[in-house]
């Protein structure tokens, strides 16, 4: 049988210590990026396409390099973040070292604002920026086609002669309903993704607009979309949902959008469509949009948790970071929800240590309002360092913004409880200091919903992770 | 540790902990405090300056290179044998994780048991 391919699409590992053995149901996540590639590959005629999702590890290097030579591939993507960045270009080394003539390109949201950087790299070949699934097929179809004329091929960067030649940019995708329902279940190399989701169940994740109209000067996700907001009609949407449910054990459904009440119009009409089904879902959202009415309708259909992106406790530092609320409505959102029925402890606000603007006291303002919050309605926190990822504000003006230096230089080790920059008014290790304050009280005193979390890994309570230990060592 | 560690391949690094340094006076040499899935743990001076070299790049050949030059007395391979004392100590405390490989950064948690119970 020929089982040689016409590409291979590859999400690299998570650099990041045991953080899968932790949390699986988040890491085990269907890969939408590269999900969304296949399907519309295979939509277009081209079905020679396999992907790997080696997000959770990749334990033997030798097997990894078997599968590229058995495909004999001609093309071989890598969709990154900024944390696994450096594992794609580890592999695209094996790649080009087992088929010189493969064509490796990169994607996703790090290397679409690192093109350049990315090129030099001898192992790249072609960087696809922004949204991938029309400009690859191009590029695709261009390489299988045997006459490949890359300047004609909008939305990429790539090498000629030893120059790097940056393709004018492509329009974004209008009418999202063209795209097929992502491909998922995508297999690893070692057969331990599978056994993870066996024991665990992971989020079930639907994508039902793009872009972000916001300008937080933290966040990559309007430079990605290029300030555009798309959105999936609703019978589409709800099409995918009871699509995976029908697949899935767990008729959970995650939300994944930048932010899916910007429009809030058309998240009526979503909600009315699902108050009809039996789907439980989860999203985030913006505080400033909840009123108590929507709050109801959120969770008369099926809401079972909302997360709020709140980031500090500080209205200067949120009004530098352009985050367009308040602490007011932040509180508001909460207590309007809580109100209308959703448990408390599903809803989680997010807030971060270290955003450029932050000074002691506006560290210790946010870690009290995280206090108050959760004191008065039982709300769950998730706090994290702020990391000015390629593509925010922040890291294309880091003088404006109140960045000293970056002191960090592989991006691996760009990840939010490392902090990565020395800011006007703290530096790097007074924000470790102050995170590390914050997670060993945590410890000491939990919230309800910390003790949750904690209580799996008490010695000999339950064999839960003993489990996921034995599939990862097996 | 059961086995010879080839010290000019193996990476050490931190695992699923958090950690700060200790304010302390200018001059001195800075003390890490250290919270992993075990407990909370204060070094003293040499293993906070080993602490401090993980970088999940170095090798222990490397971090044990820069701590012998700095105190000249001490040869590399002395420094080599502390250095994997302390490793093999916060092994056991699941704290760091002496083999790093990015593409597979995990290690069999201690605290955790593997039998079933309950």
């Amino acid at each position: 049988m020929n089982k040689s391919a016409d590409a291979v699409l590859i999400v690299p590992p998570s650099p990041y210590p045991g953080m899968s053995m932790l949390f699986p149901s988040l890491t085990t996540t269907d890969p939408l990026g590269i999900g969304y590639l296949i399907s519309y590959l295979k939509k277009k005629g081209i079905n020679k396409v396999y992907g790997l999702n080696l997000y959770n590890g990749l334990k033997n290097i030798n097997r990894f390099s078997e599968y590229i030579k058995r495909k004999k591939t001609k093309v071989v993507g890598f969709s990154t973040m900024t944390e696994n960045y450096n594992n794609g270009i580890r592999l695209a080394r094996i790649v080009k070292n087992i088929l010189p003539s493969t064509t490796v390109v990169m994607g996703g949201p790090h290397v679409t604002f690192t093109d350049e950087e990315t090129l030099l790299e001898s192992c790249v070949d072609v960087v696809v920026r922004h949204e991938g699934e029309i400009t690859f097929y191009e590029l695709l179809d261009c390489i299988l086609g045997g006459r490949c004329d890359l300047s004609k091929v909008d939305g990429i960067t790539y090498k000629e002669n030893n120059q790097i030649v940056k393709n004018k940019h492509r329009n974004f995708i209008k009418n999202l309903d063209v795209l097929p329902f992502p491909e998922r279940n995508l297999p690893d190399i070692d057969g331990i993704l599978m056994k993870l989701k066996e024991i665990t169940p992971s989020r079930n994740v639907v994508i039902t607009t793009r872009g972000c109209p916001g300008g937080c000067k933290f966040c990559a996700a309007t430079a990605m979309s290029g300030g555009t907001y798309r959105m999936r009609s609703v019978e589409d949407v709800i099409e995918e949902c009871n699509y995976i449910s029908s697949l899935s054990k767990n008729n959970e459904i995650f939300f994944g959008d930048d932010t899916i009440t910007a429009n809030v119009g058309r998240l009526m009409t979503l909600l009315k469509y699902l108050r009809k089904g039996k789907i439980k879902w989860a999203a985030e959202s913006r505080v400033d949009v909840i009123t108590p009415e929507l709050a109801k309708e959120i969770v008369k259909a099926g809401c079972i948790g909302l997360q709020f992106g709140v980031e500090s406790g500080d209205q200067r530092v949120l009004d530098r970071m352009g985050k367009g609320i308040t602490l007011v409505q932040v509180e508001n959102a909460i207590k309007y929800v809580i109100d209308a029925g959703l448990n408390p402890v599903s809803v989680a606000c997010s807030f971060m240590i270290g955003i450029p603007g932050d000074t002691r006291k506006s560290v210790k303002k946010t870690l009290k309002f995280i206090k108050y919050l959760q004191d008065k309605y039982g709300i769950a926190a998730v706090v994290g360092i702020t990391v000015p990822y390629p593509g925010t504000y922040i890291w294309r003006f880091p003088e404006k913004s109140g960045i000293l230096r970056i002191v960090e230089q592989s991006y691996e080790r760009f990840s939010v409880d490392n902090p990565v920059m020395d800011l006007e008014n703290l530096t790097h290790e007074e924000i470790r200091a102050l995170y590390y304050d914050y997670v060993v009280e945590s410890i000491h005193h939990p919230t309800r919903y910390q003790k949750s979390l904690f209580q799996h890994f008490h010695k000999g309570k339950g064999n839960y992770y003993g489990e996921i230990q034995k599939i990862y060592f097996e | 540790m059961g086995y010879k560690i080839k010290t000019e391949s193996v990476v050490p690094y931190k695992y699923l902990c958090k950690w700060r340094l200790l304010d302390t006076n200018e001059g001195n040499n800075p003390i890490v405090k250290v919270a992993g899935v075990s407990g909370e743990y204060i070094l003293n001076e040499v293993a906070s300056e080993i602490w401090l070299l993980m970088d999940g790049r170095r090798t222990i050949r490397d971090i044990a290179s820069i701590i012998s030059k700095k105190y000249e007395e001490v040869s590399i391979s002395e420094v080599e044998k502390d250095i994997i004392e302390f490793l093999d100590q916060f092994e056991q405390k699941d704290v760091i994780i002496i083999d790093y490989n990015s593409l597979f950064p995990y290690k069999k948690l201690n605290a955790i048991r593997e039998d079933k119970d309950e």
